[in-house]
């Protein structure tokens, strides 16, 4: 079952000053106001915390120690609750993840970045959207504000 | 004497045929049924080491199927959860991706990648991709927002796969049966919850 989801406890300091300079950086590449809303970094978030426009759930996800080399999803409860989810893996242009639908029973998965397209260059973060139109992480994230 | 031989000759006519269905179930190559459940190509020790699945707690590993470029996969954990999973054809690393089952494979497993992104903000699907675990299902598309027509790709071996499809916001994915009628539906996109604190 999942697993302690604070993936932010695990950057050293030096990490996270390198993430959150890439992540600042990319933030600024970010096209201001694409159509209907716009794209912005919204920082750390530790596990359980609340975010603007963004929410980690603790214990939803976590991504494994060896720079996002694994994601695993472990469902805490059924999904009856209405939870619509997209998990997968970000990096400051795209978010790509699997599916997983109201009342879907799905109880773990595992995969990574490369699965998902993205390239080993790239600053990839785990990444969870609960599917009320922000999104959220457990690193750094990029939250779409409608 | 004759009679004798005949009777011998038929009894291990009986047990060569018994014998190579008994080596067919094991590999599962011979499998009648269309079902996920069982089937595929039992890997060998050397290969199911390779994958380094011993941490999934998973040793037994069969190939489904293989096309496109893309290895299809069923995992036998120790406790006998079912898994299944995908990833690039060849690669002695196996599937990349993995998702399990205990209760069971569902009619459908979709490992289809879904993708928002700077340039195209509105859920689209980059890969579309799963398992089809029903005979029922001949066809999976994807319903765009729009309301324009389903692009669809055809269930082969169990197999859907289209790699990268129209970037249009995407409402479903829907298992259409011979008939054309919706067996199953995923609903993609903005629900109006948001989960319980």
């Amino acid at each position: 079952m999942a697993v302690q989801g604070n993936v932010a406890a695990g950057h050293s300091k030096g990490g996270r000053l390198a993430a959150l300079t890439a992540s600042m950086l990319a933030g600024l590449a970010v096209p201001a106001g694409a159509q209907a809303g716009q794209w912005g970094w919204s920082g750390f978030i530790g596990s359980g915390n609340d975010n603007p426009g963004c929410w980690w759930h603790h214990s939803v996800a976590v991504c494994g120690t060896n720079y996002w080399s694994s994601l695993k999803y472990g469902r805490k409860t059924n999904n009856s609750g209405g939870t619509k989810a997209l998990i997968g893996f970000e990096n400051p242009s795209a978010i790509r993840g699997l599916w997983v639908n109201t009342g879907q029973t799905r109880v773990s998965y595992s995969t990574s970045p490369a699965a998902l397209g993205f390239g080993t260059g790239n600053y990839t973060g785990c990444h969870v959207t609960w599917w009320s139109g922000a999104f959220m992480d457990g690193g750094t994230h990029y939250c779409w504000t409608p | 004497m004759l009679n004798k031989r005949w009777i011998l000759v038929a009894g291990l006519v009986v047990a060569a045929a018994v014998g190579a269905l008994l080596a067919l179930d094991r590999s599962g190559t011979a499998s009648a049924t269309s079902s996920i459940a069982r089937g595929g190509t039992h890997l060998s020790r050397a290969a199911t080491a390779q994958m380094k699945l011993q941490r999934r707690d998973t040793s037994d590993v069969f190939l489904l199927s293989t096309a496109q470029g893309r290895s299809y996969y069923r995992l036998v954990r120790d406790d006998g959860t079912l898994c299944y999973g995908v990833g690039p054809a060849g690669s002695p690393k196996g599937p990349d991706t993995v998702e399990c089952f205990p209760d069971g494979p569902p009619a459908v497993i979709d490992f289809s990648v879904y993708e928002q992104s700077v340039t195209d903000p509105a859920i689209h699907v980059w890969r579309l991709e799963g398992l089809v675990n029903s005979g029922d299902v001949t066809r999976i598309g994807i319903v765009p927002a729009d309301g324009s027509p389903a692009i669809d790709v055809p269930v082969v071996n169990n197999v859907y796969y289209l790699p990268a499809p129209p970037q249009t916001q995407v409402a479903e994915v829907d298992a259409y049966n011979s008939q054309g009628a919706v067996v199953s539906s995923s609903k993609i996109g903005p629900g109006p919850a948001t989960p319980s604190r």
